[in-house]
């Protein structure tokens, strides 16, 4: 399967909270909810683009509760987006659940990176991420990532769970699509390749790009 | 009164070290043309002393023959910012001693068109916190570098920006003109 990640992103990189105050206050965060003000129809189209592509989803804990508590209300058979998240494959990464009820769902626990790769290995169609930030982080360190869908808004909420953390290998990405939306966001589709630094030369007396 | 225009190559987490990660991408001559807009629109030049440093042998001896960009930054009146550095040696510059927000507000005031800044971390993380940038003009690459310098570090007050112009260039890179918002 391909592994694709879908990101919310402030400009300083931060994923944490985008949709409310209260969904993610760990380590102090204050600025849940920095998304809220640029939602809007462009977004829309590019979020229901994500799920129309489903085939199984793969979530951190936090995400999972969040995500789970929101689309299980939805029951109206016309919302595709529902359909799919309620009774497509899922798995969420925990070492605390037992069990997990919301429709089709597996526990993954241990070795997440071991068994992502796994899952990667079997069917077709995408396996995608959602949010999920310590997760992402995991895959995005360990180079399992085939594509990245970041959808950056701007705004600066200093610290906070980032995607691109310190720890991870610098790597280069083609940019597969980007567009605007009205309220101010940039949405960009990256394929990861290594990354590639150069430097100025002299050739014939004239500086150029080595 | 002039404004203050930030320009940096920036990666998409942030790092805005020497930029040796952006030849790979080549230039987009819409990119050239953005550049133009930013300092033909400026009558001074802003720099920490790092950057200073680094433009200094750069730009010194090249020809508007060479690059067309070597006037600007050869000709242009050039404030440096350092407590260390006591006397510039690259025609046009000034050192102003160390960061001063009064000082730099002051060279705002007497700029008829506005200030030039590139590079410059620590500068303009300075002058992004005490609301001295007026326009962010930001020149998005599709690579991340996990170490370095970032444009926007964890002091930062929280803070939206408006965008004002956005470009996306076939190689890749993304122009953001940012503004503060409310």
């Amino acid at each position: 399967m391909k592994l694709v990640t879908h990101t919310f992103l402030t400009l300083d990189g931060v994923m944490q909270g985008p949709g409310g105050a209260e969904e993610d206050t760990s380590g102090g965060f204050g600025c849940g909810g920095w998304l809220v003000p640029f939602s809007d129809a462009d977004m829309g189209v590019i979020v229901e683009s994500w799920f129309a592509r489903t085939e199984a989803i793969l979530l951190g804990r936090n995400t999972y509760e969040t995500m789970r508590a929101y689309w299980s209300q939805v029951t109206d058979q016309a919302n595709s987006a529902a359909t799919r998240l309620n009774h497509g494959r899922k798995y969420v990464v925990s070492n605390t659940l037992t069990r997990a009820d919301w429709g089709d769902t597996t526990v993954l626990r241990g070795d997440v990176v071991g068994q992502v790769a796994d899952i990667k290995k079997g069917g077709r169609g995408e396996l995608q991420v959602h949010g999920s930030a310590r997760l992402a982080q995991a895959l995005h360190a360990a180079g399992l990532i085939d594509e990245y869908r970041l959808l950056t808004f701007p705004v600066t909420v200093g610290a906070g769970k980032a995607l691109f953390t310190d720890d991870a290998p610098p790597r280069g990405y083609d940019l597969l699509e980007s567009r605007t939306t009205r309220a101010g966001a940039v949405y960009q589709v990256l394929a990861p390749k290594a990354f590639e630094a150069g430097g100025l030369t002299v050739q014939d007396g004239r500086e150029a790009a080595r | 009164m002039g404004a203050i225009r930030v320009h940096e190559f920036i990666s998409l987490d942030s790092v805005i070290d020497t930029p040796s990660w952006t030849f790979p991408f080549g230039f987009d001559p819409r990119m050239g043309e953005a550049i133009g807009r930013i300092t033909t629109s400026s009558d001074g030049i802003l720099l920490g002393r790092t950057t200073y440093e680094m433009f200094e042998p750069a730009w010194s001896r090249r020809t508007a023959e060479e690059d067309p960009g070597a006037p600007f930054f050869n000709d242009t009146s050039k404030y440096v910012v350092s407590s260390t550095l006591t006397t510039a040696t690259w025609r046009n510059s000034e050192i102003i001693g160390g960061y001063d927000p009064k000082r730099i507000q002051q060279l705002k005031e007497e700029s008829a068109q506005g200030l030039y800044v590139s590079g410059s971390a620590t500068l303009v993380r300075a002058l992004i916190a005490d609301g001295l940038v007026d326009e962010l003009h930001l020149f998005v690459y599709p690579v991340t570098r996990s170490a370095g310098p970032r444009l926007f570090d964890e002091s930062l007050q929280p803070a939206t920006w408006n965008r004002a112009d956005a470009e996306l260039y076939d190689n890749g890179v993304t122009y953001l003109k940012l503004t503060p918002g409310s």
